[in-house]
């Protein structure tokens, strides 16, 4: 009885080595063949960044009016005006934060997370620059 | 903490917001920083609330007659029964210029209008009562 179920146990075992082997097998194949798939819906683009601007880039987000936001761990936040041209503008819309991860886009509005801190910033006086600095949550 | 000429000025800590005891002060413990909003020379107006008291607080360097700090201090929504802790000392003279030497640490300069309104508490330092809904707080920091 005891051997019997030692059998089952060895089978079930082979079953399972054999399917993961199949499914990371799948897998490999899977990614190079949807690297293709992906270009043909969404182009890799560089973006040219000038050499005094330095970017260790948080986050990414588009504005309403085709903006890329970028956060920085350095703390700052630059919005690039035609990042996909070969001299796209960059205008520093935030600065003096914590290590920035994360950036997103509504309503006219910011929101990033800091070091301990959620936040949203705004431009109010519309000057492309950042003048509202809200704590959402901390 | 202020740095000019290789010296430094420790200014006061914690909440401003509280009331007078038996003891001396008693801090309202319910701060909540909400925001800031840069002006028109990208100086910082900070915001906080205590419960439904909301705090205006902008502090701009003195480039006129007094060089050092303005701070100007707005409650709004606040209870009669508390009070604005303004300056914190044991040691508070005033002097003959209307400055206050808060602990030799700095003089505090009130505005005419909030000198009346001002109380030197023993032990807890300078305070302003909460005489309306809006109150309106404005002094030099001087060193």
């Amino acid at each position: 009885m005891v051997s019997y179920l030692f059998k089952k146990i060895r089978q079930g075992l082979k079953l399972l080595c054999l399917a993961i082997f199949t499914l990371a097998s799948l897998s490999t194949s899977a990614q190079s063949g949807s690297s293709a798939a992906e270009s043909q819906f969404y182009k890799i683009t560089k973006v040219n960044i000038p050499e005094k601007i330095v970017l260790e880039v948080g986050g990414l987000a588009f504005n309403d009016i085709g903006q890329l936001g970028v956060s920085t761990r350095r703390g700052e936040v630059w919005l690039i005006t035609n990042p996909e041209s070969a001299k796209p503008t960059f205008k520093h819309f935030a600065h003096g934060l914590h290590e920035i991860l994360w950036l997103a886009y509504k309503d006219g509005a910011y929101y990033f997370t800091q070091r301990g801190e959620l936040n949203k910033v705004q431009d109010l006086n519309d000057d492309g620059k950042a003048d509202s600095y809200e704590t959402i949550y901390s | 903490m202020l740095d000019p000429g290789n010296s430094t000025v420790e200014l006061d800590e914690g909440p401003i917001l509280g009331s007078i005891v038996e003891n001396g002060w008693s801090a309202k413990d319910n701060y909540v920083f909400k925001k800031y909003i840069l002006d028109e020379k990208e100086r910082p107006v900070f915001y906080s609330t205590y419960g439904n008291v909301t705090v205006t607080d902008k502090i701009t360097p003195a480039i006129s007659d007094n060089p050092g700090l303005n701070r100007t201090i707005i409650i709004e929504n606040g209870d009669a029964k508390d009070a604005v802790l303004i300056a914190s000392g044991s040691h508070i003279l005033r002097m003959e210029n209307g400055s206050y030497n808060i602990n030799g640490r700095y003089y505090l300069l009130p505005s005419s209008l909030m000198e009346n309104e001002m109380q030197i508490i023993e032990g807890v330092g300078i305070t302003i009562p909460i005489s309306s809904s809006k109150v309106n707080i404005q002094y030099s920091i001087i060193w």
